[in-house]
């Protein structure tokens, strides 16, 4: 049992030995969630970033090397990049494999993962403070707060379906407990679906019933469907108010859900389509 | 087909498992090959990525391929069915609706625990499946037809559960199940590979032990009585040792198909149906195609990784199916 003693005392060695591949200290971070990469872009950090995950969907980012989804990471796979910091959404943890990773040296710096407009300026902090710009966070954060307060969340009468759809899937309303609810409840509208929580599949029903007055649609979502004609061959559709007047609004899918720095100008343009559709 | 002289086969099996253990752990998105480690001192952070993340990776993937090939080749030999696998009696998807129960009400934990919550409920699932299948074995007289639809019921019902957490799940819990029903040896660490091992070895070791009595199963369980087998114990014996060697899997690499249905039926297909054989061929085969799956995941779209599970049956398929369609004459055993 030679072998395995000898094995044992490498691995009882302490593990934090400093990543000493790039000896220059040359900032290297990998950038795990969507947001994650957007608020690093936001604060002029971009050149930083070695890598990023498959939910960081920012144009700027998609020239560099896509380290997989958050919840499927290669430990190896990311190491091969010799980061000297990856910044994670919590939305990726629990996780063995950021665990590993931090234990062979690298810094990693959890980023709050929690779905609420309020919790961006908490988030531009985290990252601003990981990177050394903490001015630069509190310009970008203030920034952010001012775009929110611009717009107007007085109470409007406006009902706002919010439709969920991937290729492949029944399209789904969502309703209580669901990011869509809190953007639009933010704009000062309502949610046409009441009384249930999380998605469900829209029944023809369901929709006449829920009478909104205007659609709410992702661009992912949207390219799914296909066309506008076909949003309004969705299952009861054809006798919502908003069919009838034409009103329909597609949004960027992490401007709409991810809570980013681009959610304030979705949430602009939802007020705007609000107003107009509100009779 | 030509039949093989199992002593032949064993050897290269092997020598070819060797190879591809060597090989693996020469290979990953790290340039970090036994060359390179040589150059470095031990203490260097190049030798614990190799020592803590890469090794214990090529050794559960050799460890789980064992698992469920050995697994697969008693459940095929068990029910005398070449389609017998070792999702058949409802133990991984018994894991599968703990992991979705986990992911979609996740509970507070720990964060020690928190990290392994997906293991434990997988472990914890199989457990409580083939509890339930070992004491429905004990009842009936042992007969496997009713064991048999059992299992088809708890894989119904299990399925219908998960479609129920699915249905209430969002987006990214559903993106989180499904990719742990792919399966991948990502999770891999000392400690999980030793959980795993010490439950794996020891069950393939008593699976081989009674390679003789399987054989003997196999002439019908009126014929081994007469020969002087305790049937309904056997039975169950090599029930629970099936069930041990699927949890293991299950827990700590997520639902991987195709090794437990076709690494058994290969080996017989090439060697002939005994167990003596059968058991410890399919083993080595099972290790090998895993090895090589789970090589290529963590390489080929690097540095992200691919689901395993995926892979296996993608390298796996495609032979399979060359083999049948060459082989005129489909004898099973």
């Amino acid at each position: 049992m030679t072998l395995a003693r000898r094995l044992a005392a490498v691995l009882s060695a302490p593990l934090m030995v400093v990543f000493s591949m790039n000896a220059v200290a040359a900032d290297r971070i990998v950038s795990v969630g969507g947001d994650v990469t957007e608020i690093v872009y936001a604060l002029g950090a971009g050149d930083r970033l070695v890598a990023r995950d498959t939910t960081s969907t920012l144009p700027a980012a998609q020239k560099l090397p896509d380290v997989g989804y958050m919840r499927q990471l290669n430990a190896e796979g990311i190491l091969s990049l010799k980061p000297t910091m990856v910044l994670a959404t919590e939305l990726a943890e629990p996780s063995l494999v950021l665990r590993q990773i931090a234990d062979v040296g690298v810094k990693v710096v959890p980023v709050s993962g929690k779905a609420s407009l309020e919790n961006v300026p908490h988030k531009i902090q985290q990252v601003a403070s990981a990177l050394n710009l903490e001015k630069q966070g509190v310009e970008v954060a203030q920034k952010y707060e001012q775009q929110l307060a611009a717009i107007p969340h007085t109470p409007l009468k406006t009902k706002v379906l919010f439709i969920l759809s991937h290729g492949g899937m029944t399209p789904m309303a969502a309703g209580q407990d669901t990011a869509a609810d809190a953007i639009i409840k933010a704009s000062g509208a309502q949610n046409a679906m009441q009384g249930f929580s999380r998605y469900r599949p829209l029944s023809q029903e369901g929709v006449v019933a829920s009478a909104p007055d205007l659609i709410l649609l992702t661009t992912d979502g949207f390219k799914t469907l296909g066309n506008v004609n076909k949003v309004w061959e969705l299952p009861g559709m054809a006798l919502t108010p908003a069919a009838k007047n034409k009103q329909i609004l597609v949004v960027d899918d992490m401007a709409l859900l991810g809570f980013s720095l681009k959610t304030p100008e979705a949430l602009a343009a939802l007020r705007q389509a609000a107003e107009r559709a509100q009779r | 087909m030509t039949k093989v002289s199992p002593r032949i086969a064993f050897s290269v099996l092997i020598v070819l498992l060797l190879a591809l253990g060597l090989g693996s752990a020469n290979m990953g998105a790290l340039r970090l090959s036994f060359h390179t480690l040589w150059e470095t001192p031990l203490d260097d952070a190049m030798w614990q990525v190799w020592l803590n993340i890469r090794l214990p990776r090529v050794l559960l993937a050799t460890v789980v391929g064992i698992a469920l090939a050995v697994s697969g080749a008693i459940m095929q030999g068990l029910f005398r069915n070449p389609l017998a696998d070792p999702t058949l009696l409802g133990i991984s998807s018994g894991a599968s609706l703990c992991v979705a129960l986990v992911i979609v009400m996740p509970m507070t934990l720990a964060p020690t625990l928190a990290l392994y919550s997906h293991m434990l409920a997988a472990f914890g699932g199989s457990l409580i499946i083939s509890l339930l299948i070992y004491g429905l074995s004990r009842g009936g007289h042992g007969s496997l037809s009713r064991l048999l639809l059992a299992g088809i019921a708890i894989n119904a019902l299990c399925f219908a559960l998960v479609g129920v957490l699915s249905y209430i799940s969002n987006d990214q819990q559903l993106r989180q199940f499904s990719l742990w029903s792919m399966g991948s040896l990502g999770q891999a660490q000392w400690g999980t590979l030793l959980a795993a091992t010490s439950l794996i070895l020891p069950a393939s070791a008593a699976a081989l032990l009674m390679a003789r009595r399987l054989n003997l199963l196999q002439l019908g369980d009126e014929e081994a009585h007469y020969l002087g087998i305790n049937v309904a114990k056997t039975k169950r014996q090599l029930l629970l040792l099936s069930a041990v060697l699927v949890g293991a899997a299950v827990a700590v690499s997520g639902v991987i198909g195709f090794i437990g249905l076709v690494i058994p039926h290969l080996v017989r297909m090439r060697l002939g149906a005994d167990h003596r054989w059968l058991l410890p061929c399919s083993a080595l085969g099972g290790a090998c195609l895993l090895l090589t799956a789970d090589t290529l995941a963590r390489t080929l779209v690097s540095p992200a990784e691919m689901p395993v599970g995926m892979l296996t049956s993608l390298i796996g398929g495609p032979y399979f199916l060359w083999l049948i369609l060459r082989q005129k004459e489909f004898n099973v055993g």
